[in-house]
Formats: C-alpha cells, sequence, structure tokens
C-alpha cells in the first residue's frame, strides 16, 4: 500500500522554493523572487490569449453562422487576419468565439475532476477499511483504461453537448487528485501538529479544517492548473472526432476539424489558424505552472 | 457477458457482422501501426538522446529539448494532419490515407508505402517522452564512475555507450512506458482517424459515432487489454534489464 503514496506523497508544491535551475536568463527580481523568462512570456502569452477570447467576440459582433460564399475561401490579409472558411466566414472571430467554448469546457471539467477526486479521495482516507480499499481498486480500473477510450464510450452514451465534454473530463481525471488527497490526509496523521491537534482535544472536523484543508487547497490548486491544458486537448479531440460539440458551435475541436477537411481543397489557412492557437493555449498554460511543480524536466 | 466469455462477443449494427469478425479483421492493423510507430519512435529517440547528451547544455541539446516540448504540446492529430498536409497533399509524396489505392489488391508495397505516414505520426507524438526522459537519464549515467571506469579501461566509446550508458539510461524510461502506453493506444486512434486506417481504433469512432455499442465496448476492452499487457510487458523488461527492479526478489 505504501507504494500507491509514493508518487503523490512527495511536496509538490513549494512555490518560493521552486527557482527553477534550467533557465539561465531571469527577467527581474520581484519580491525578493526571481522570474525566469520563459514564464513570463507563458503568462502573457496566456493573459493575452483571454484578452482575444473575451474581447473579440464583444468587438466584432457578426453573425457566426452567416455564410457568404461569395468571399468563399481566402488566404490571410489585412481584412482578415486569419483568412476565412470555405463558408467565408472570418476565422479570427470563430477561433475566438472556439477558444472561448474550449476554454470554458477545460476549466469547467477541470474544476468538476478535481471536485470528483477530493471527494472519492477523503471519503477513501476518512472512512479506510473496505470503503478504502474499494476505492482504490476503482482508481486503479478507471487508471488502467485510456483516458481518450472511456471518453469516447461516454460521450457516445451522452451524445455531443458542453455538458457531455465537462462530465467526460471529470469522469476520466478525478483519479489523480483522489490519489493525491488519500495520501496526503493519510501523511497527515504522523504529523507531529496532527498529533497535538488531536490531543488537545480537537474534533475531527475542527483538524480538517484547520489543517488539512490550507495544506490540501494549494495542492489541488496546482492539480486543478495541471488539468486545464490536458481538458483543452479533450475537448479538441472529442469533437475533432465528431462526438463532442455540434459542428455549429465553433470549438477548437469543430473548426480543426472543418480546416482539415478544407486542406483538401487546398485552404492551409483554415487548419494552421486553430491549430496555432491550441498548441499556443496549450503552451502558454503548462508554461505559467512550469515552475510550480518543479515539474521541468527539460 | 457470458456470451462474451465463450467467444461471442456480439452482433455489430453497422457492418452487419458478427463483432468478433469485424475485431479480428482490424486488430492486426492497429497492432502493426502501434508496435512499428513506437519502434521508430525508440530508435530515433536513443539517437537524438546520445547526440544532446554528449554534450549537455550545449546548442543542440537546447534546440533539441526547446523543439521536443513544443511537440509534446501538439496533440497526435495535428500532428497527422500537419504531414498529411504537407507530405502527401503539399509534396504528393506518400498516399494520404487508406490501407491501398482505390482499387489496388493488397500487396506488400501498396500497404508499405501507405504505412509511412501513419507511422510516423504515432512516432511523432510519441517521441518528446522518450526522448527527453532518455536525455536526461543517459546524461546522469554519462557521469556515473561505472561509465569512467570503463572508458580509462580503454573500452571503445560506441561500446561504453551501447553496453554501460544505454542500459542503465533505458530503466527509468521502461518504467515510465508502461504508464505512458495507453496514451500511446489513444494517440494511434487519432492517427488511425486521419489517415482513414482501418484499424480497431478507427472501428471505436465509427461505432461510437453510429452507437454501435456491441463493437464500441469490444473495441475499448480489446484497446485497453493491448495497453496493459504492454504495460506488463514493458515491466518484465524492467525486470530483465535491471533486476533490483524484481517486487518478488524483495
Amino acid at each position: 500500500m505504501p507504494s500507491d503514496l509514493l508518487p503523490a506523497a512527495r511536496p509538490a508544491s513549494r512555490p518560493t522554493a521552486a527557482a527553477p535551475r534550467g533557465p539561465t536568463r531571469v527577467l527581474g527580481v520581484v519580491r525578493g523572487r526571481t522570474l525566469p523568462l520563459g514564464r513570463v512570456v507563458a503568462v502573457g502569452g496566456l493573459v493575452l490569449l483571454v484578452l482575444y477570447a473575451v474581447l473579440v467576440p464583444v468587438l466584432v459582433p457578426v453573425d457566426l453562422d452567416h455564410v457568404d460564399y461569395v468571399t468563399g475561401p481566402t488566404p490571410p490579409s489585412l481584412a482578415h487576419p486569419f483568412g476565412t472558411d470555405l463558408a467565408g466566414r472570418d476565422l479570427l472571430v470563430r477561433g475566438a468565439h472556439g477558444l472561448r467554448v474550449s476554454l470554458v469546457a477545460a476549466l469547467a471539467g477541470a474544476a468538476g475532476a478535481v471536485v470528483l477526486g477530493c471527494l472519492v479521495g477523503a471519503t477513501c482516507a476518512l472512512a479506510g477499511g473496505r470503503a478504502d480499499r474499494w476505492g482504490m481498486r476503482l482508481v486503479d480500473g478507471v487508471n488502467a483504461v485510456p483516458h481518450l477510450l472511456l471518453g469516447i464510450v461516454v460521450a457516445a452514451a451522452l451524445r455531443g453537448s458542453l455538458l457531455t465534454i465537462v462530465l467526460v473530463v471529470a469522469a476520466t481525471h478525478w483519479t489523480q487528485t483522489a490519489r493525491l488527497v488519500r495520501a496526503e490526509l493519510l501523511a497527515l496523521g504522523s504529523r507531529d501538529f496532527y498529533r497535538a491537534a488531536v490531543s488537545l482535544g480537537l474534533t475531527r472536523r475542527q483538524v480538517l479544517r484547520h489543517h488539512a484543508a490550507p495544506r490540501l487547497a494549494a495542492q489541488l490548486a496546482v492539480a486543478l492548473g495541471l488539468l486545464v491544458p490536458h481538458a483543452v486537448w479533450h475537448e479538441s479531440t472529442l469533437t475533432f472526432l465528431g462526438l463532442g460539440l455540434p459542428p455549429h458551435q465553433p470549438s477548437l475541436g469543430a473548426l480543426l476539424d472543418l480546416g482539415q477537411q478544407a486542406l483538401l481543397s487546398g485552404a492551409w489557412w483554415t487548419l494552421a489558424a486553430p491549430a496555432g492557437l491550441l498548441v499556443a493555449v496549450t503552451l502558454c498554460l503548462a508554461g505559467s505552472l512550469a515552475g510550480r511543480t518543479g515539474d521541468r524536466r527539460g | 457477458m457470458s456470451g462474451a466469455l465463450g467467444g461471442d462477443l456480439g452482433w455489430s449494427t453497422t457492418t452487419r457482422t458478427d463483432v468478433g469478425v469485424v475485431v479480428a479483421a482490424r486488430l492486426p492493423w492497429t497492432l502493426l501501426l502501434m508496435v512499428l510507430g513506437l519502434a521508430l519512435a525508440a530508435c530515433a529517440g536513443v539517437v537524438l538522446a546520445l547526440v544532446s547528451s554528449l554534450r549537455p547544455g550545449g546548442l543542440v541539446a537546447r534546440v533539441l529539448t526547446g523543439s521536443l516540448w513544443v511537440l509534446s504540446a501538439v496533440p497526435s492529430f495535428l500532428v497527422a494532419t500537419t504531414l498529411m498536409a504537407v507530405l502527401s497533399l503539399g509534396l504528393g509524396w506518400l498516399p494520404a490515407g487508406g490501407l491501398t489505392n482505390p482499387g489496388a489488391s493488397l500487396t506488400a508495397g501498396q500497404v508499405g508505402r501507405h504505412l509511412v505516414l501513419p507511422v510516423v505520426a504515432v512516432a511523432l507524438s510519441q517521441l518528446p517522452w522518450i526522448t527527453l526522459h532518455l536525455h536526461r537519464a543517459t546524461t546522469a549515467q554519462l557521469r556515473t564512475t561505472a561509465t569512467e571506469a570503463a572508458r580509462l579501461r580503454g573500452v571503445p566509446e560506441g561500446r561504453v555507450l551501447a553496453r554501460h550508458v544505454l542500459p542503465g539510461a533505458a530503466v527509468p524510461t521502461l518504467a515510465i512506458a508502461g504508464a505512458r502506453l495507453p496514451e500511446v493506444v489513444a494517440g494511434s486512434v487519432l492517427v488511425e482517424q486521419v489517415f482513414g486506417w482501418p484499424g480497431l481504433g478507427q472501428g471505436l469512432v465509427e461505432a461510437a459515432l453510429a452507437q454501435d455499442f456491441a463493437l464500441l465496448a469490444s473495441a475499448t476492452v480489446l484497446l485497453t487489454t493491448v495497453a496493459v499487457l504492454g504495460g506488463l510487458l514493458a515491466d518484465l523488461a524492467l525486470v530483465r534489464i535491471d533486476p533490483r527492479t524484481d517486487p518478488d526478489a524483495l
């Protein structure tokens, strides 16, 4: 059983201790912390992408389903920086809408996964005994099935919608959080301050609230952050396969699907625009968090 | 369930045949694609990791690890579509999809030509983690006293790399490979879908789109089994290379 705990039980979040050794270039020192150039670029890019996703749909109010076959597919130009798709729709605007839908789906899905994982992990750790054993075997079982396959099965059973995507991401990714929470709670039992609190006569509820919750919150924030880029990926993949969001709702996956179909007619920019957005948002999300987890493996 | 255990997997509503027949026709193509893709990724990963770890922190190593990090952020269906756009639609070197040209008979030459792009796509999407883990392990392994001692004994450099550095470096990578195999399976599902490769993954997606639950269930279970068995294989190989990892020996 201890082998279960090892990977999750290491102290993953020590924000200040994580001054990464890898990148040598340092932009500046803010409040005693050094800021690596890579992270600054990543956070800046992320802010820009979110602004783009939020502001463009507000500033350029066009009918998304308005089809203009007279324009047809045009390569990137000043009027349409990302070009237009086969039906003459501007990809800059559709990309912003798509990014917004994808980000919302990813955030909701990741939040759902963390909440579900928290519930299962806490139940396992607090109930112990048979509930713990069964819960952890369930975690192992879900882990053994490739996420995408499980997602395809769930999406096929529920039919595509935004809610389906959120459910799929939550249903396939709660296991890491469950193990994390369980390990953290079990590790707490051997800490001196926990024993002191118990011997002082604090109730279980008080101990959980004052000692477990703050420690868990930091871990969960990192877990949530790491899940979001993965969830963006899941949304786009499922939609690309035709199982996620309906085609008329522009998400990154739907745009990529249309882009792949348009490739055969030589309109490469219909694929390049959403593809670039997807890669950029994944890199920026991951890069903003890289130092926080000590996860710089390069 | 009892039927499934007895060999009767049910009736596939989309293909109007036994699920067993569909699966038996598709599984070999999936295994072929996955094994070749992983083998290519492993070979390329070993070469790249060795090249970059000879001068850690050098320009080659930095450019290589940087671009691999970026590549690891690109979903495999994007890798596949990009390959298709450039090599097949843009340059016209290789066929864009399918198992053979339309109407052509099933010959090794035909399949081989159609196999290149899917295999490269699978390999490219698995290359980042293999190379990055190997790179780190070889860099550490090159600095061990065992390696130094071998060099001092006058063992040729190629032999040092092949016999002293690589086996030790392969251990952590193999350990991770077991956990990574579900992603390999998922990646090959997407590659099959993009290239119209008639494997189990494409069958799975088609079954899901057409609500063909008998085929969907069988394909999911089989692909999961492939992932789990692959993980077992990785663990067995691990014990063979490094007997210290044998759980029974504890």
